[in-house]
């Protein structure tokens, strides 16, 4: 798929409207999508059709030309009451940067752009922002006007002043969601890992599907700096001072581990992981994580 | 270890520098506000402890590195093995005897003394002083100006004499402790390592001296040498004794010359290694002054001359002591047939009469049968002893024991002039006893040569007087083993001591013509004296007879040089070479000549050396040390290298700034990993 310059996260930023900007992703995006598998997050099978020359001869059914000696193609029809809800990290750390948007800016733009997505897709999609506690709490629906709300919701999100506490505010999000519901989580998780994952199998005990995005700023991975450094928790205020040449190699193999863990938590449970760095553009990730997805529901 | 400049140490502050920058210049860096600090935290804890000891190890290399290099600059010297630091007071003992013109194939002794002596001072450095004592007895005080000192070490020649370590010693003892200033003591003797003057040295205690000692060994081997060991002439036999001593193991003939005043004789002798041989020379009645050649090219040349001067012509005077005129009878009858009438004149005086007399006049003073003598009288035998006086004793029948033992002591000086005391009364015996031993080496016996058993065959005894406690030396003795004949020196004066009576009723002795022989023998040993003979290399003593004017005296060479006369009576001059020394005293009455015969220490041409098991038992405690002459340029480059430790130091300083960098860099890539 040829990557669109458009949807670079650094282009994107310059655009002031969030709607400009999901709208512009998603259709760049799903015009990307033509000769695509990928049909978005309603992959719900509905009927066949007779297949005419020229179709893509990966939707022909063989199964059925195995029985009637005619080619059918598969064709999936949109899920239309899917609700999901985005619960967006809005914590202290989420405020990151080292390339040109913050982690919590860039999860923004992403719950813009799902949302856009999402309702074009007519699914009902809800927003829920948190740091310690839950900020933000929009039951979905699928209209325009909501997705508007939406949009304005997100272009008002400033980042908290709180520790994160994902875990417990999961648990607290699962109480209140009653319906089987689609729970995208954007989050750095910097948290304990077994509380994250107790919340989340929250959602996964009453059934909804959960995913994960998880956001990270590339310094965190890389740890890029030199010398002696005046590290400072953005969350706590905690000071460390350490040299990260001494620290950077064992500083990168407690990341993996930790990356590891979730991500195998994650799998145990059933949830969708997929991470993502600021610098990584919108389509690119979306395009990667949605093909992962669909090939994994398609067997 | 010590430095040649400490003050650089001062700067070993510098190694603050590393340790400052460790503790305080670890720099703050920026300030970064990162999202979590979780994984650093850990990360940090992991690593840390590591890095710690790592960088402290690196710190430790950094700060031994510059500990290493500051002291490089400070000039490291081995304590050990360096010679020539700090201050130092340093003598050198330098060995002047005569066995330093011991001639080899290259230099003599004495001249490699002056390289060697000169190469060592060159290695000295200020504030460090330099004294020189010489084995002569010279010395010069300590002195900061080396080039005065080489000056004076090149000016330097060996004397004729035996040298005195001793004296040497203590001389550099004295001086160092008396030294100014609390420097390092060492000595260095240069030698050529001659046994005998090591035989000489009494032990010394170095022990808690705290002085380094070593000796430079120059000496050669020996190979073959011979010399004079003596020579005199024997007026009553007209001729002239010499006396040669092959000091090498090697045997040697040599052609040996004897000259007087138109004489000259030859005769040849073979010696074996070792060896002495005695010539008898044929010189006419009335020669006074001869000298000998050993015509022998070996190691020592001046040893191989000799020189004897001898007034012939004076008229000898003999005074006889006696109670009765009878007793000395077979000894006038004894002087007379051996001496012309005209050269000797015999004087009898009783005991009694002693005190009154001038008694310096007379050559040799016969006591015979002599009873007691006056107190007063023995002070003034003591006196004619010491300045060269001779006695013979024939104490006889009247000798009480106890008399005689007291009489002869003389209290004031603590001194018993007599070489035995005597013991109860005289001893008869039943069987006449002849003569068992006679000590044929002795100047008395040796006109006899082999003979001497052939004259003394026939010679019986039939009574002594007991002797006891022995001082002197046995000269003759009975077949039953005791003395006859007993001899003891007094400062310059010599005591014969006969225990019989020269009679019929004491012996045969008289009537044997052994005895006249023998007289005659006694009487040219004590002359000799008067010959004069000195050791080169000593001073000597003129007595000057009241009335005198003039002193002069003439050097072999002919030189003349004019003495004072002494408030003490005495003029003096030194004898700086062998040969005739020539003095002339100028008199109201006339002119007194006399001559000095000059030699070497006979002794001195011996050149064995020591061993050093010998040096090291005589040097009781000493820090000493053994230097060959082959081995000295080597040892005086060794130890005198003060860079030596700096080479190492700056080896083992590459070694660890090497080590630094690599430590370094494999600290930098295990971090950038």
């Amino acid at each position: 798929m040829e990557r669109k310059v458009l949807l670079d996260p650094k282009v994107l930023i310059k655009f002031s409207n969030l709607y400009l900007v999901a709208k512009t992703v998603v259709e760049g995006f799903i015009a990307g999508l033509h000769k695509s598998a990928h049909r978005g997050f309603s992959v719900e099978f509905s009927e066949h059709r007779e297949y005419t020359p020229g179709e893509d001869i990966r939707y022909i059914d063989w199964k059925v030309f195995g029985r009637t000696d005619r080619f059918y193609i598969k064709v999936f029809k949109e899920e239309t009451n899917l609700k999901c809800y985005i619960i967006l990290d809005i914590s202290t750390s989420m405020d990151y940067k080292s390339t040109s948007l913050t982690k919590l800016e860039y999860g923004t733009l992403l719950s813009a752009i799902l949302s856009y997505l999402m309702i074009k897709q007519k699914d009902a999609v809800g927003l829920v922002t948190f740091d310690s506690d839950i900020r933000t709490f929009i039951n979905p629906m699928s209209t325009n006007p909501h997705l508007h709300y939406l949009i304005e919701t997100l272009e008002k999100i400033e980042p908290g002043e709180r520790k994160t506490s994902i875990g417990a505010v999961l648990n607290k999000i699962a109480q209140n969601v009653k319906k089987r519901s689609l729970v995208i989580l954007i989050s750095d998780m910097f948290d304990d890992p077994a509380l994250t994952m107790r919340g989340i199998s929250h959602f996964r005990h009453k059934h909804h599907e959960v995913v994960v995005f998880h956001l990270l700023d590339p310094s965190e991975i890389m740890l890029p700096f030199t010398g002696d450094c005046e590290f400072r928790d953005m969350e706590t205020g905690e000071k460390l001072v350490a040299n990260v040449l001494d620290v950077s190699r064992a500083y990168r193999k407690i990341l993996q581990e930790f990356l590891g863990d979730i991500r195998k938590s994650c799998a145990e449970n059933n949830v969708d992981y997929a991470r993502t760095t600021t610098d990584n553009p919108f389509d690119y990730f979306l395009y990667n994580y949605l093909g992962k997805r669909h090939s994994v529901i398609n067997g | 270890m010590s430095f040649l400049y400490p003050f650089y140490l001062w700067t070993l502050a510098g190694i603050s520098v590393p340790l400052l920058i460790h503790l305080f210049g670890r720099k703050k860096g920026k300030t970064i506000y990162f999202p979590t600090l979780r994984f650093l935290k850990t990360a940090r804890s992991k690593t840390g402890r590591v890095r710690k000891i790592e960088e402290i190890l690196i710190l430790m290399l950094r700060m031994l590195l510059i500990i290493l290099l500051l002291l490089t600059l400070a000039g490291p010297v081995s304590k050990t093995k360096s010679l020539f630091l700090e201050e130092q007071f340093i003598v050198f003992i330098l060995d002047d005897s005569f066995s330093m013109n011991a001639i080899s194939n290259e230099k003599t002794p004495f001249e490699r003394l002056k390289d060697v002596s000169t190469k060592t001072l060159s290695f000295i450095k200020k504030p460090s002083m330099v004294s020189l004592v010489y084995l002569s007895g010279r010395q010069e005080p300590f002195s900061h100006n080396y080039s005065e000192i080489a000056k004076i070490i090149r000016k330097s020649e060996p004397s004729y004499q035996a040298g005195n370590l001793n004296l040497a010693v203590e001389q550099a003892m004295n001086s160092m402790e008396t030294a100014p200033g609390r420097g390092k003591k060492i000595i260095f003797f240069f030698t050529d390592l001659q046994k005998r003057v090591w035989e000489d040295f009494t032990d010394y205690d170095f022990k808690k001296k705290d002085i380094k000692f070593f000796i430079f060994d120059l000496g050669r081997r020996e190979t073959e040498n011979l010399s004079f060991k003596d020579m005199y002439i024997i007026p009553e036999r007209n001729s002239a004794a010499v006396e040669i001593k092959n000091w090498g193991e090697e045997k040697a003939t040599a052609e040996v010359t004897i000259y007087g005043d138109n004489l000259e004789n030859r005769k040849i002798a073979t010696l074996k290694g070792g060896d002495t041989e005695l010539l008898m020379f044929d010189v006419p009645g009335g020669t006074g002054k001869i000298h000998g050649e050993i015509n022998f090219r070996d190691m020592l040349d001046a040893d191989n001359r000799s020189y004897f001067s001898f007034s012939a012509a004076d008229k000898k005077k003999i005074l006889l002591v006696s109670e009765d005129e009878s007793s000395p009878f077979y000894i006038i009858k004894a002087i007379k047939a051996v001496s012309e009438p005209e050269n000797i004149e015999m004087v009898y005086k009783k005991p009694g009469e002693i005190e009154n007399l001038l008694l310096e006049e007379y050559q040799i003073i016969f006591i015979v049968n002599a009873g007691r003598i006056p107190e007063g009288a023995m002070g003034k035998l003591y006196y004619y002893l010491k300045e060269g006086g001779n006695i013979v004793n024939f104490p006889g029948e009247r000798v009480i024991d106890k008399n005689f033992n007291s009489d002869w002591y003389v209290r004031e000086n603590d001194t018993f002039l007599m070489p035995a005391y005597i013991k109860g009364k005289t001893s008869e015996f039943g069987n006449p006893v002849g003569i068992g031993y006679t000590g044929t080496s002795h100047p008395v016996f040796m006109p006899f040569g082999g003979t001497i058993l052939e004259y003394t065959k026939l010679i019986t005894f039939k009574q002594l007087i007991p002797v006891e406690k022995i001082s002197g030396t046995v000269l003759l003795e009975t077949t039953n083993d005791l003395p006859l004949l007993l001899e003891k020196k007094i400062r310059k004066g010599d005591v014969l001591f006969f225990t019989f009576l020269p009679d019929g009723e004491w012996t045969n002795l008289h009537t044997r013509p052994f005895f006249p022989v023998m007289i005659r023998s006694i009487l040219s040993y004590l002359y000799k004296k008067e010959a004069d003979v000195v050791v080169a290399g000593e001073k000597v003593k003129i007595n000057i007879p009241a009335g005198a004017g003039k002193v002069y005296v003439y050097s072999p060479d002919g030189e003349k040089q004019e003495l004072k006369i002494l408030t003490s009576g005495n003029a003096e001059f030194f004898v700086d070479k062998p040969g005739f020394w020539n003095a002339e005293i100028y008199h109201r009455d006339g002119k007194i000549e006399k001559t000095f015969s000059a030699n070497v220490d006979w002794k001195e041409g011996n050149l064995r050396k020591a061993g050093i098991d010998e040096i090291r038992k005589k040097m009781k405690g000493a820090d000493m040390e053994l230097v060959r002459d082959e081995q000295i340029e080597k040892f005086l480059t060794k130890r005198s290298k003060t860079s030596e430790l700096s080479y190492g130091f700056l080896n083992i300083i590459m070694l660890m700034f090497l080590a630094e960098v690599v430590a370094s860099n494999l600290l930098h890539y295990k971090k950038l990993e």
